[in-house]
């Protein structure tokens, strides 16, 4: 088999595992800022990419729709976390993570409604034919995915670890209690959180949409996948997710492509079972333990 | 006159009674040591003076404004800081983003004042010098405290409460901690301090409370309370004769 088609998997190997990336990013940020497993970050994804296409199609411009999705997607998330979670943040994390299963199955209900069952499309961002680089095809819509992961990450890093307001939500993640004796409000934080995972999810909607059109049941397969990187990756772990999206998005080509194309989705789950087997804190996450 | 007044305050844990009607009393620019074994309910009574745990029943009234029921962002917008048990400090941040984060109710006000306020918290303990931008936990358990207690410091506390600071250390970091409780009183700090450790709270403290299956038992100036039998049987480890030395060391 020729090197060419190797880096033509790693590629759009790379391109799936942004995607993976970003969500997982969405999930990790919510879960080290209020201890929630986000199951529906997924359906941000979609809805944000659905109202895109809605706005794009009544005639807004690529990059209107793409900032009023964005703002809409992060008003949702906004009313989630005061309406849903809020109300029940001191419950078990096992009915949190019910909750958001729930919340997951209403959205994409209500999208079947909204947008019913036909795919949507964006035009790509920049016009033109695949770059070639050492004969392997790169669609440049993949460069912007990826681009966006890059911004993202560095704008989570530079917000964490340079601002004021960063430093005080890695208190509340270090000590939730201590953090609230200072006058830190968690519960502020919790909004912020789901602002940001609403925001992001939309964004990696509507950038992905121009590759993989746009379904009101894509949401289900993406979150899962983020959970999936999430957890390769440690669970309370921003590089972790980086690296476990990423990494799952090259394993799922690669296995698609050298052995069975049928095989994508259960890769996804055979890595999942595999590190919760022999690494269960992620492949750079920390055990967190308790003293008792 | 008394900045903080607590009366018949009742809090549950689940079903379980932490707290059967406390009521004491702390005035401006004193030292009220609060004593008891464990479990006796020391650490829920903090816990709910800063808004921690929800009061069933009582009143607390802080510098004037009842307190009840308040958040705990609230509380310590009025001055009223806890400096929590096991320091609990944020291990992976550096000193100076401890320090800083303690001020966070003031922060988009005071912002030019707050290095000037960190530097006088460096004065008081001078061991942390130097170390700002050190991780503050690879800090031995000494220095953690001094953080834990400078921390509470730069919220601007009207009345810092400590919830055993003399926990797991050296005698000699011991009486430094002690040390600056008294120059900080001395500044016109009140403080509120929860002990196991009562030799050493005693030597520091106004007045004393003694908490028992959550209600206050003993209460008295240390010179008084030194002299109980039960202060003695319980917290001091001594007989009504060795009670003298203690005492005149007072």
């Amino acid at each position: 088999m020729h090197v060419n088609l190797y880096l033509q998997f790693l590629i759009s190997g790379l391109t799936l595992g942004s995607i993976y990336a970003l969500i997982a990013l969405a999930i990790v940020t919510i879960y080290n800022i209020t201890g929630i497993l986000n199951m529906a970050q997924g359906e941000f994804v979609a809805l944000g990419a659905l109202t895109a296409c809605t706005f794009y199609s009544a005639g807004f411009s690529l990059p209107a729709s793409f900032l009023i999705s964005v703002v809409i997607i992060a008003i949702v998330g906004a009313l989630i976390e005061r309406l849903a979670i809020n109300p029940v943040r001191n419950a078990s994390s096992i009915t949190l993570i019910i909750i958001t299963i729930g919340l997951s199955i209403i959205i994409r209900g209500l999208a079947l409604l909204i947008w019913g069952t036909n795919p949507y499309s964006l035009p790509a961002f920049t016009q033109g034919g695949p770059l070639q680089v050492f004969g392997a095809a790169i669609n440049p819509q993949s460069i912007w995915v990826f681009g966006l992961l890059i911004v993202t990450v560095t704008g989570l890093f530079v917000f964490m670890e340079k601002t004021y307001w960063g430093k005080a939500v890695r208190a509340c993640v270090i000590n939730r209690m201590a953090a609230k004796l200072m006058g830190i409000n968690p519960d502020i934080l919790s909004l912020m959180a789901f602002v940001i995972s609403g925001a992001l999810g939309a964004a990696a909607g509507v950038f992905i949409t121009p590759i993989t059109l746009a379904t009101y049941d894509m949401g289900f397969a993406l979150g899962l996948k983020g959970f999936v990187a999430a957890i390769i990756g440690g669970i309370n772990n921003v590089g972790g997710a980086i690296i476990g999206g990423l990494l799952l998005g090259v394993l799922e080509v690669f296995g698609a492509g050298l052995i069975s194309s049928g095989l994508k989705d259960a890769i996804a789950l055979i890595v999942l079972i595999i590190v919760l087997l022999f690494r269960p804190q992620g492949i750079i996450g920390v055990v967190i333990g308790r003293k008792v | 006159m008394n900045i903080l007044d607590v009366n018949g305050l009742k809090v549950f844990h689940g079903h379980a009674q932490a707290l059967r009607g406390v009521t004491f009393h702390a005035r401006k620019g004193e030292i009220v040591a609060v004593l008891g074994a464990n479990g006796a309910g020391k650490s829920t009574l903090l816990g709910a003076l800063s808004g921690i745990y929800n009061a069933k029943a009582g009143e607390v009234v802080f510098n004037g404004k009842p307190i009840n029921r308040r958040t705990s962002g609230y509380i310590v917008k009025q001055g009223l800081i806890l400096v929590p048990e096991h320091r609990q400090i944020f291990n992976t941040l550096t000193v100076q983003d401890n320090l800083l984060l303690g001020a966070f109710h003031r922060y988009n006000k005071d912002k030019s004042i707050l290095y000037e306020d960190m530097e006088r918290v460096l004065e008081t303990f001078p061991a942390l010098q130097g170390k700002e931008q050190q991780t503050a936990g690879i800090l031995s358990g000494g220095l953690q405290q001094m953080l834990a207690i400078g921390r509470g410091l730069m919220a601007n506390p009207k009345l810092l409460m400590l919830d055993e600071p003399s926990i797991g250390l050296a005698p000699m970091v011991v009486a430094e901690i002690m040390t600056a409780l008294r120059k900080l009183r001395e500044d016109g700090t009140s403080i509120i301090l929860v002990e196991q450790n009562a030799a050493a709270a005693f030597k520091v403290a106004d007045r004393a409370i003694v908490i028992e299956r959550g209600q206050v038992v003993i209460s008295g100036k240390p010179g008084e309370l030194v002299n109980d039998e039960r202060v003695q049987q319980a917290y001091l480890g001594r007989t009504r004769d060795q009670a003298g030395t203690v005492a005149m060391a007072l």
